[in-house]
C-alpha cells in the first residue's frame, strides 16, 4: 500500500536526512513508527502522503506516485499533523466543509466518536477549544473519514490520561484488515498495545521495521533474567525494582514487547539488532 | 490534468462555508467606502473612485484565496485536502474572476445607488454612470488579476506588496529596456497615433490598419498573459511542498 524505495532527501544537501531508505508498509497493521528527534519522522510521513517529494527514489501510494497528490489517493488518505490547524468553524460546519471530500465519511461514527471524548457537534468554534479538544476532535474526524490510510503524527500529544485510553480503543475497533494506520510518536508507552508493526527510523535508514510477533520471537523482554539466562544481551536498564533486559531469545520464551526497551536496545546496538532482523 | 467538477463543487462549498461572512463584511466595506467617498468628494459622478477600489479589493483577493499556503499547518490541511491541484487552482479562478467580481460589481453598484440617492435627496439631478466602461479595461483587469493571483501562490508572505513589487521591478527594466531601444535605433514598435481602443472601436470600419493591428495585439498579448499566469500558477501549486 505504501512503498518507499531507495528514498534520498535532505533540508542541506550537505546533510541528508535519507539515504537510500526503503520501506513498505501493508493494509491491515498499525504501524508505530519511532525514531529520535530530528530522526526525520514527520518528514517521512510527508514524503508517504505526497506533502515532500524526495531528491531520489520513489513513494508510491496505493500504486501511484504520492508525489502527484492525486485526488483519488487523498480521498483515501488522513493525514493528522502533530501542529494541528483548525479553521473558524464549528464542529458542525467543519464536517459540512471537509466530509464531502471523504467518500466513506460516516457522520454517525463522527458523532459516536465525538461522544466518546465528551465532544459534541455543538461544541462552539474549533479554534477557540484547548489544544486537547481540537486534537479530539480532529482524531474523531480522521477516524470517521474511513480512509485507507490513516497516517497520525504525535497523536496522544496534549491529550489527558482518560482521552488516552480513550483514543486507544478508538483505534483499536477502527482499525481493520483493509487499513493502514501509521502512528509516529515519542510517547510509546500510550500505543504500546496498539501497535502491531514496529519501525524505527535512524540516522537516514531503517533500523529496524518488523512484527511485534517477530520481535518478541527474536528479542526476549526478561528483567533479572527472572525468564531466562540465557542469549545475549543487547540492552539493560536499572530501575527500583530491578533491571530491566533486552536479549536474544534463544530458547523462544514468550515475553511482551516493551517499545521503549526495544527502541533502546536498537539505538545503542544498532548492527546488532539490524542484522538480527534481516 | 482531468477535473472533477464534484471535488470542484466540494472546494467551493467548503470556500463558502469558511468565508461568506468575510465577503459579506468586505463587500459592505466597499459599498460603504464607494458610498462615502462620492459623499466627500462631492460629486456624483464618481464611477471613476468607484473602479479603484473595487479593483484595489480584487487584486488583494487572492492572497485570502491562497493564505493557507504561507504557514506551515494550514499549508499541510490545504494540500492534502481530496482534490488535484488543477482542482483547487480552477476553483480559486472561479473564485477571484467570477464570484468576486460579481460581487464586487454587485456591492459597487449599491454604493453608487446609495450616493446617488443621496446626491437626489439634495437636489443634485447627477448622471448615474455605471455601465460606460471600455471592454478593453475588463481585459486589463483580468490580465493583472492573473498577476496577483500567481503573486499570492508564489511568494511566501505579503504577497501582494510582493508581487507589487516586483511588477513594479519588471515594468522599470522593460521600460528603460524599450526606451534604450527607440534610442539607440530611433524606431518605434508601437505605430504613431495608436491608441488602446475597446474591441468595438477596433472592429469597426474607422479603424485604420495599423490601429487595428495595435490593438488585436494588445488583446492577443493580454489574453496570452492571463493563461500563462494561471498555468504558471498551476505549475507552481503542483511543486509546492509542505
Amino acid at each position: 500500500m505504501i512503498q518507499l524505495e531507495n528514498i534520498q532527501f535532505g533540508y542541506v544537501k550537505s546533510r541528508p536526512l535519507f539515504k537510500e531508505l526503503s520501506l513498505t508498509m501493508e493494509p491491515g497493521h498499525i504501524y508505530g513508527l519511532l525514531g529520535k528527534n530530528g530522526a526525520g519522522k514527520t518528514t517521512l510521513l510527508k514524503i508517504m502522503s505526497g506533502l515532500r517529494f524526495p531528491d531520489g527514489g520513489s513513494a508510491t501510494i496505493m500504486g501511484e506516485n504520492a508525489s502527484l497528490r492525486k485526488a483519488e489517493v487523498l480521498q483515501n488518505l488522513y493525514f493528522l499533523q502533530e501542529e494541528m490547524f483548525v479553521p473558524h468553524l464549528r464542529i458542525d460546519e467543519f464536517e459540512k466543509a471537509y466530509a464531502p471530500f471523504y467518500p466513506n465519511f460516516s457522520s454517525e461514527k463522527f458523532a459516536e466518536y465525538l461522544r466518546e471524548f465528551e465532544l459534541d457537534r455543538e461544541f462552539g468554534y474549533m479554534d477557540k477549544l484547548s489544544h486537547g479538544q481540537k486534537k479530539k476532535v480532529l482524531i474523531a474526524f480522521a477516524l470517521a473519514t474511513n480512509t485507507k490510510v490513516l497516517i497520525m503524527d504525535e497523536p496522544t500529544n496534549g491529550l489527558d490520561i482518560p482521552s488516552k485510553s480513550t483514543f486507544r480503543k478508538l483505534m483499536a475497533s477502527a482499525a481493520d484488515e483493509s487499513r493502514l494506520v501509521i502512528i509516529s510518536t515519542h510517547q510509546v508507552r500510550d500505543l504500546h498495545s496498539l501497535i502491531d508493526m514496529v519501525a524505527i527510523l535512524d540516522n537516514g535508514h531503517m533500523l529496524l521495521n518488523a512484527s511485534s510477533f517477530e520481535i518478541t520471537e527474536k528479542l526476549l523482554f526478561d528483567m533479572d533474567n527472572m525468564k531466562s539466562a540465557e542469549g545475549k544481551i543487547f540492552y539493560t536498564e536499572e530501575s527500583p525494582r530491578g533491571n530491566y533486559q533486552v536479549k536474544e531469545n534463544v530458547n523462544h520464551i514468550d515475553s511482551t514487547l516493551d517499545l521503549e526497551l526495544l527502541f533502546n536496545a536498537a539505538i545503542s546496538k544498532k548492527n546488532e539488532i539490524s542484522n538480527l532482523f534481516k | 490534468m482531468i477535473m472533477n467538477t464534484k471535488n470542484i463543487a466540494n472546494l467551493l462549498k467548503a470556500y463558502f462555508i469558511e468565508n461568506w461572512k468575510t465577503d459579506l463584511f468586505q463587500f459592505g466595506i466597499l459599498a460603504a467606502v464607494v458610498l462615502f467617498g462620492s459623499i466627500i468628494n462631492g460629486s456624483p459622478t464618481y464611477l471613476n473612485f468607484a473602479l479603484f477600489v473595487s479593483c484595489v479589493f480584487l487584486m488583494i483577493y487572492p492572497e485570502r484565496l491562497f493564505r493557507n499556503l504561507h504557514s506551515s499547518s494550514p499549508k499541510i490541511h490545504y494540500l492534502a485536502i481530496p482534490a488535484s491541484n488543477s482542482e483547487k487552482v480552477v476553483t480559486n479562478m472561479i473564485l477571484a474572476n467570477i464570484y468576486y467580481v460579481v460581487g464586487l460589481v454587485i456591492s459597487s453598484a449599491l454604493g453608487l445607488a446609495l450616493a446617488h440617492l443621496f446626491w437626489k435627496v439634495r437636489g443634485y439631478d447627477g448622471v448615474f454612470l455605471y455601465t460606460s466602461f471600455d471592454d478593453n479595461w475588463v481585459l486589463m483587469i483580468y490580465a493583472t488579476l492573473s498577476v496577483f493571483f500567481f503573486g499570492s501562490i508564489y511568494f511566501r508572505r505579503r504577497t501582494t506588496l510582493s508581487t507589487i513589487g516586483v511588477g513594479l521591478l519588471i515594468s522599470m527594466v522593460f521600460s528603460l529596456l524599450v526606451s534604450l531601444t527607440v534610442w539607440v535605433n530611433g524606431i518605434t514598435l508601437i505605430p504613431k497615433d495608436a491608441a488602446f481602443h475597446d474591441f468595438a472601436w477596433t472592429f469597426s470600419s474607422r479603424a485604420t490598419l495599423p490601429d487595428w493591428i495595435t490593438n488585436t495585439v494588445g488583446y492577443l498579448i493580454l489574453s496570452a498573459n492571463i493563461i500563462y499566469f494561471y498555468v504558471l500558477s498551476f505549475l507552481r501549486l503542483k511543486e509546492t511542498e509542505a
